[in-house]
């Protein structure tokens, strides 16, 4: 990008950014980044910043007022100092290219020595650590290759932005009918100041010819704190959704309350897979990532399914329960879960199943590894409805301790209010076999390479269900991540 | 005491508080007493978003709104009692409407039973410890404050170094008296060194008496000794009983808990066991069996506190009509606390598409060198199983019948005292569900 382009861009954006709000803005905000706190006048700045229709905004509105009213949830077990919601700047726009590193010699060097671990490929090396796109990376190219693919098929896969200006009519319909603005504490706040997202439609009948991730969408980069994703797979479709990526996330923001609602109509089926490796702060916990996400799918369609996998390695506190509604009749909901927390992080994580149709079933498989100080809780809840005859759900959550200091917590709830349903949960939390390290040992395999082999072992279950490419990752993730743990 | 109730039936007690006359006591007491007063009606009656209470409604006692019992002590007739449920001979003393007998029975050597007011002179010193040690703060331990607020009278057990008290029951019951109205009884259990007792609780009236019941039980095990402790909830579904029991636990020492809970329409049973010394071991295991619209309500805490120490959780229960089980066991493995052995298991057989059980066996463990599962099931019995039995002459809801009262013989045959085992499976086989006694008179 020349300097003469990024003058005149800077000129639109505070021609823009000046004038008055016609709904009687009036902050005074000369850059990019608004000032810190939040009230109405920020949500419909940001509302007017992304050029959105106004039942949009009362939406946001209307979001904010609610959150005005509720309290932040002290019930998960975790430590966290209260956090002052008026300090937070709630809307940034991506860094320009000139603040970016421009080639990878400018990038702090342990991120590059995690990324060889990691095995990530060199090209992409730049993107993750953000160096300017344009300069070393086809991933233009890459990303147009796949929409064009993606529109033959009938795909509908942009950012949330782009879905409120070209598709309004399918974002209002489905836009909070998963996840409530009011709905908890931070998925009002999501609701009232989201800053971006993805948005997939799959048509009817229609099977994504690939694996979408918002990796390739190279519009997603950076989109911000409060990330709002809406999936919608009409009937009989089928779509895989990969979030994240194992590479660790620089990000200056420190706290992220993100959404995510899915829904699935008659026969679709949507796979969601999550790795997520934001900063999990130092290793006497100063710093890093506080992430307090909501996710849920709908299983609205008879014979519908939602699948989450999780591997969560990253981010100082975890605040996560990816759930499924099973509302249609045989509909399926899945949670496969790798929880990891090492040094100081704090995770309290989990699912619930709420069976309302017949013939519902779940399975939850939650493996959480604890090391270091870290505090590791899983927290499920299995509801069977009163309606929901024959529902079947089996869970089996195991954690594993490594070290003295560390802890691993089991919170399940299970409410069963039908006769004919039949509900399974068993729970072991034990410290790493010594039986099998000393087998290991006695192979002459480093204790460093045992640790991980029999965590591998440990948290098999869970990594056969991602993307094949992701598992690999996963495993080396995991390496990389309990580094130190052990001696 | 001018705080202003967030209840009116929490005002109620408070009321009820203000205008009772001074009671007896050391100064320390009075203080615990206003204190305690002044908890429950901060904290009000809990509610759906108290988590300990968010499963047990408390609109019976909404309703009821029973007044503070007045009527302390008395000598009571046998025939406000029904059969004990061991038939030996042993030491019986009887609670009616909440009230103890000033005239208790006589013991064994190396067992002694105290009036609450002569254990305060007796047992002075651990006294002034052990009765502030229950936690009264919060909406959660309104009843454990409403208790101590109006403590007055109890019971004492102890039993000496070394010595084995054998068995002990105690009767529970109401009477017209104590119809409409709220008992607060304690009970203090010392065991010293080596001493053992049996404790067997017996819920039960001769009628249908609206009577309800606060009883907060505060048991001392010093080291090596062993309490067992059985509880037979046989109340009509009229009854509303509340116990909250606390247990320190020394070296070595053991309290093994029993509950049955075939009686009462509300029932609520609150554990805590704290293993304060290595070795310790604590056991609770229960059977719920329920019908109409009863509920019961089981939660358990363990501390584990010190190194080497097991404790298990072990119920079950069998639901019928419109009637709802809790469970809700925790086990907390305190830093240090190496060597610990947890085991938890809930399994429950619903019966009825109006009936709910509500289970949540927690964990939270701070140190690596442990061993913990817990487990916990909600279905129906195995067909094939009925089949085998059909297969073998018996009609389906005879054999239905059969395996759901095996289900819960699982619990019975744990006890060691092989008497009581027999007269509770007995016991047991009898209180199954309405809807199954109706199928089998059916064929």
């Amino acid at each position: 990008m020349t300097s003469d382009q990024n003058v005149q861009d800077t000129t639109s954006v505070d021609h823009f950014v000046q004038q008055k709000y016609r709904h009687g803005f009036v902050t005074d905000i000369e850059s990019e980044t608004v000032p810190p706190g939040l009230n109405e006048d920020i949500v419909r700045w940001i509302s007017a910043r992304k050029g959105e229709p106004e039942w949009l905004l009362e939406w946001r509105l209307q979001a904010y007022r609610r959150w005005l009213d509720m309290q932040a949830p002290d019930w998960a077990h975790l430590q966290i100092d209260p956090i002052d919601f008026q300090a937070i700047s709630y809307f940034s726009a991506p860094k320009s290219d000139k603040d970016r590193p421009q080639s990878l010699d400018e990038v702090d060097p342990k991120l590059l020595e995690t990324y060889d671990k990691l095995g990530v490929p060199l090209h992409e090396r730049a993107r993750l650590a953000g160096v300017a796109v344009d300069a070393v990376f086809d991933s233009v190219s890459v990303g147009t290759t796949f929409r064009k693919d993606l529109k033959k098929a009938g795909v509908i896969f942009c950012s949330f932005s782009e879905a409120v200006k070209d598709y309004p009519e399918l974002v209002k319909k489905y836009l909070g009918t998963v996840v409530p603005p009011r709905d908890n504490f931070f998925a009002a706040l999501n609701s009232a100041v989201f800053s971006d997202g993805s948005f997939v439609f799959i048509p009817s009948g229609v099977r994504c010819p690939m694996e979408l991730s918002t990796y390739f969408r190279i519009n997603a980069a950076e989109t911000g704190q409060f990330e709002r994703t809406l999936i919608i797979a009409e009937d009989s479709s089928h779509v895989s959704y990969l979030e994240g990526c194992t590479a660790p996330m620089r990000d200056e923001n420190q706290l992220h309350a993100a959404v995510v609602e899915l829904v699935a109509l008659e026969d679709a089926e949507i796979k969601y897979s999550t790795v997520q490796n934001w900063y999990p702060g130092d290793e006497n916990g100063v710093g890093g990532i506080y992430n307090f996400v909501t996710k849920r799918g709908d299983c609205r369609g008879d014979r519908s399914k939602i699948s989450w996998t999780q591997v969560e390695t990253g981010s100082a506190i975890t605040w996560k329960y990816p759930s499924c509604v099973l509302r249609g009749e045989r509909s399926v909901g899945e949670f496969y879960s790798v929880a990891l927390t090492n040094n100081c992080q704090q995770a309290d994580t989990g699912t619930k199943m709420i069976h309302i149709g017949r013939d519902t079933r779940s399975k939850i498989i939650s493996k959480g590894i604890s090391a270091g100080r870290g505090q590791n809780a899983y927290r499920g809840l299995v509801r069977i409805s009163k309606s929901a005859a024959n529902a079947r759900n089996f869970t089996q959550c195991d954690s594993m301790l490594i070290g003295k200091g560390c802890g691993a917590h089991t919170f399940p709830y299970i409410e069963v209010g039908n006769p004919s349903a039949k509900v399974e949960h068993e729970a072991t939390t034990s410290r790493i076999g010594e039986d099998q390290l000393f087998y290991c040992l006695q192979r002459g395999i480093s204790e460093e390479d045992a640790v991980s082999m029999i965590v591998d072992g440990f948290c098999k279950q869970v990594f056969r269900e991602l993307p094949m490419e992701f598992a690999v990752e996963a495993k080396a993730l995991l390496e990389v991540s309990l580094e130190g743990a052990v001696g | 005491m001018t705080q202003i109730a967030s209840h009116p039936l929490i005002e109620q007690w408070a009321e009820d508080f203000r205008s009772q006359p001074d009671l007896p006591g050391p100064e320390w007491l009075q203080q615990l007493r206003q204190s305690a007063a002044a908890e429950f009606i901060s904290a009000g009656l809990p509610g759906r978003k108290t988590e300990a209470w968010k499963y047990t409604p408390l609109r019976i006692l909404e309703q009821r709104a029973p007044a503070m019992s007045r009527k302390l002590t008395g000598d009571h007739s046998e025939s406000d009692f029904p059969a004990p449920v061991i038939s030996a001979e042993i030491p019986t003393i009887d609670g009616l409407n909440g009230c103890l007998p000033e005239q208790l029975p006589a013991t064994p050597a190396g067992l002694e039973l105290l009036t609450l007011e002569k254990g305060l002179v007796t047992c002075k010193e651990q006294f002034e410890k052990l009765i502030p040690a229950i936690e009264t703060s919060g909406a959660s331990r309104v009843f454990a404050a409403l208790n101590t607020a109006f403590l007055q009278q109890g019971l004492v057990i102890r039993v000496g170094v070394n010595c084995d008290a054998g068995t002990l029951l105690l009767r529970w019951a109401f009477n017209e008296d104590g119809a409409k109205a709220i008992g607060n009884a304690r009970i203090v259990i010392l065991l010293e060194q080596g001493a053992r007792l049996e404790l067997v609780e017996q819920f039960d009236s001769v009628g249908d008496v609206a009577g309800t019941l606060n009883l907060v039980t505060q048991a001392e095990l010093a080291e090596g000794s062993c309490l067992v402790h059985t509880r037979v909830m046989k109340e009509s579904d009229e009854a509303v009983i509340l116990t909250s029991t606390a247990v320190e636990q020394a070296a070595e020492s053991s309290y093994q808990y029993s509950g049955f809970d075939l009686g009462g329409g509300l029932v609520r049973h609150e554990f805590s066991s704290r293993l304060a010394g290595p070795g310790a071991s604590a056991g609770f295991d229960g059977a719920f069996v329920l019908d109409r619209k009863r509920h019961v309500d089981n939660h358990i805490s363990v501390d584990h506190a010190s190194a080497g120490c097991s404790s298990s959780q072990f119920f079950r229960g069998v639901l019928g009509g419109k009637s709802r089980g809790v469970f809700n066991g925790k086990a907390l493995i305190r830093p240090g606390a190496d060597g610990s052995s947890v085991r938890q298991s809930n399994a429950n057989l619903l019966l009825s598409g109006l009936a709910e059980v509500d289970t949540k066996p927690e964990l939270e463990i701070y140190a690596d060198e442990v061993e913990a599962s817990h487990g916990a099931t909600v279905g129906q019995l195995d067909e094939e199983a009925v089949f085998y039995l059909r297969s073998r002459g018996l009609s389906d809801p005879m054999a239905r019948r059969l395996l759901t009262a095996a289900f819960c013989h699982a619990v019975t045959d744990r006890l060691a005292n092989r008497e009581l085992a027999e007269q509770l499976s007995a016991l047991v086989d009898s209180a199954m569900p309405k809807s199954m006694i109706g199928q089998e008179t059916q064929e």
